[in-house]
């Protein structure tokens, strides 16, 4: 069969985007509500009657039908009054754009700078990724509500008078592009690493932001040197997935994992797009990222990583982003390179982790190298207080023997 | 050899199943959905089949008009028919329990379809071969 769920998420972003853009005085919700249905439809007709020559045209269709029954509704009373309905003519010419094009115009629209950045991921992961409210608060370990309300505050600021003015062109989209790429970023980070609840991936997120980046960097406006980097580093990251989790789910270190079992092709693609990302000037976060990434994922052994380069581009990345927790995985580069002691007294220089659990796990893994036992033990047993990830607190116990 | 008795009509009912499905949901349905009918074709089950469109009326003597369609506040809707060739009824509903979507609000009337049928006879209205064992 010719479809998979990508394919309907895409039809669905199609077919949303063409309903806003025809019929943004009905709000988003209505584009949202003609796409589901004339998904369901598809699934209550296809099955029994076959699939159609052209599905996508048959959705057009179907979605059209929908939009004018539901119009026809609404204005069943003024009809009743005299007044005569628009004949469907007044929309049957207009076509639908590429579902990609689609999916890249909500993306760009829903990164509005008007629009909260939670909600703007909220917008991303229900309209164009597809997945239901339930997953996306289990996905940030939030309530279904508060999802809910940041959908809700999205989609009015979308109907709002800025953003029905706002003319989405090229350098509009150019303008965005960094926003729209960061928020790919952070769903691949809450993806790539659960920081709270009992999965240590979730792997729809991650996916979804990988299918979504993809798309991104094969497009004219998103072809960028900072896109391919992003694209880049999430598949390198994406690779060693399967090497993460050990067989009962628990988390598995980098210096443990089964090497074997990380995904070559995702890694060769990965490289690939490193590649592609450094045509070009523009040296971003994401590059450096990337290629720290690249050189785990390219390794042999833990011990025959580069360390030396890894430093030097976690010591580039500060400058960059000079964030607490880009610093605390500096200081495993530096123990790993000059020692567990050298690593403890970068730790020292990090005053914002104080309740941060891997604050604690990393500093009682470099005080049990450096024969500090007791520190160790201390470190362990805050770090696993503070720590509300299932598997790695499950991990972190298991040291505590 | 058909058997008039042992036929089914498969009505499924409920103009609004599915609600709330995702995109991913919705192609796991779809490909149960193909595969139950496969299935049931490739043992040679089903005689025909058909979705059915929302367009429609309700004609009738009572208000002595014919009341336009599409009917979408009923639950009872009929969305679509199979019309099955069985064993028994019990193989019939079997077949019926094994429909992958149910758990989304899809429901299936199974009706024996009647073995003598006056109208077809007097009218030479095409029929599954008659012949009653």
């Amino acid at each position: 069969m010719g479809f998979d769920g990508d394919f309907l998420k895409l039809q669905s972003a199609r077919i949303t985007e063409f309903v806003f853009r025809n019929y943004r005085s009905k709000g988003f919700d209505f584009a949202e509500d003609i796409a589901q249905d004339a998904l369901l439809q598809a699934m209550r007709m296809w099955p029994i009657g076959g699939m159609p020559d052209n599905p996508e045209a048959w959705l057009t269709t179907t979605a059209k039908n929908l939009v004018f029954n539901r119009l026809k509704q609404d204005h069943g009373h003024l009809e009743k009054a005299g007044v005569v309905f628009e004949s469907r003519e007044h929309w049957g010419s207009e076509e639908t754009r590429p579902a990609e094009d689609s999916t890249l115009q909500l993306m760009f629209l829903f990164c509005h700078p008007s629009i909260s950045e939670a909600s703007q991921l909220a917008l991303i992961l229900k309209a164009l990724a597809g997945l239901s409210v339930d997953q996306i608060a289990s996905g940030f370990l939030e309530s279904k509500e508060t999802v809910q309300k940041r959908l809700l505050r999205g989609k009015e600021k979308l109907a709002a008078q800025e953003i029905a003015e706002d003319r989405l062109d090229s350098v509009e989209m150019e303008r965005r592009l960094a926003t729209v790429l960061r928020a790919i970023y952070l769903i691949f980070s809450e993806g790539y690493k659960a920081s709270t609840g009992d999965k240590l991936i979730h792997f729809d997120l991650a996916r979804e932001a990988v299918r979504l980046a993809r798309m991104l960097a094969s497009s004219e406006v998103g072809d960028t040197p900072a896109s391919h980097a992003l694209l880049a580093l999430m598949l390198l990251h994406g690779a060693r997935f399967r090497g993460r989790i050990g067989r009962q789910g628990e988390m598995v270190t980098l210096r443990h994992q089964d090497r074997s079992k990380w995904d070559r092709m995702m890694i060769a693609e990965g490289v690939k797009e490193l590649e592609a990302s450094a045509r070009g000037t523009e040296v971003t976060a994401y590059h450096l990222q990337a290629t720290i990434a690249a050189l785990h994922a390219t390794s042999e052994s833990y011990a025959l990583t580069d360390w030396k380069r890894i430093l030097e581009l976690y010591d580039l990345l500060l400058q960059y982003e000079p964030t607490p927790i880009i610093a605390l995985n500096r200081s495993v580069a530096v123990a790993e390179v000059d020692g567990p002691e050298a690593g403890l007294a970068s730790l020292e220089t990090i005053h914002e982790l104080a309740s941060h659990y891997l604050f604690y796990a990393v500093r009682a893994d470099l005080r049990e190298r450096s024969g500090d036992f007791s520190g160790y033990a201390k470190d362990l047993d805050r770090a696993i207080r503070l720590c509300q990830s299932v598997p790695e607190r499950n991990y972190l116990a298991s040291k505590q023997g | 050899m058909d058997n008039v008795d042992q036929q089914f009509m498969f009505l499924m009912r409920g103009a609004e199943w599915g609600g709330g499905m995702t995109p991913d949901e919705i192609a796991d349905g779809l490909k149960a959905m193909f595969a139950w009918i496969e299935e049931m074709r490739d043992a040679g089950h089903i005689l025909a089949g058909d979705p059915l469109t929302d367009q429609g009326a309700i004609v009738g003597h009572r208000s002595g008009s014919v009341v336009d369609g599409p009917f979408i506040e009923s639950k009872e809707a009929v969305g679509g028919y199979l019309l099955l060739q069985t064993d028994s009824f019990e193989q019939a509903c079997q077949l019926a329990r094994q429909c992958p979507v149910l758990k989304y609000g899809l429901e299936i009337e199974v009706r024996r379809v009647a073995a003598a049928c006056r109208l077809a006879e007097e009218t030479d209205i095409p029929m599954p071969d008659l012949k009653v064992n």
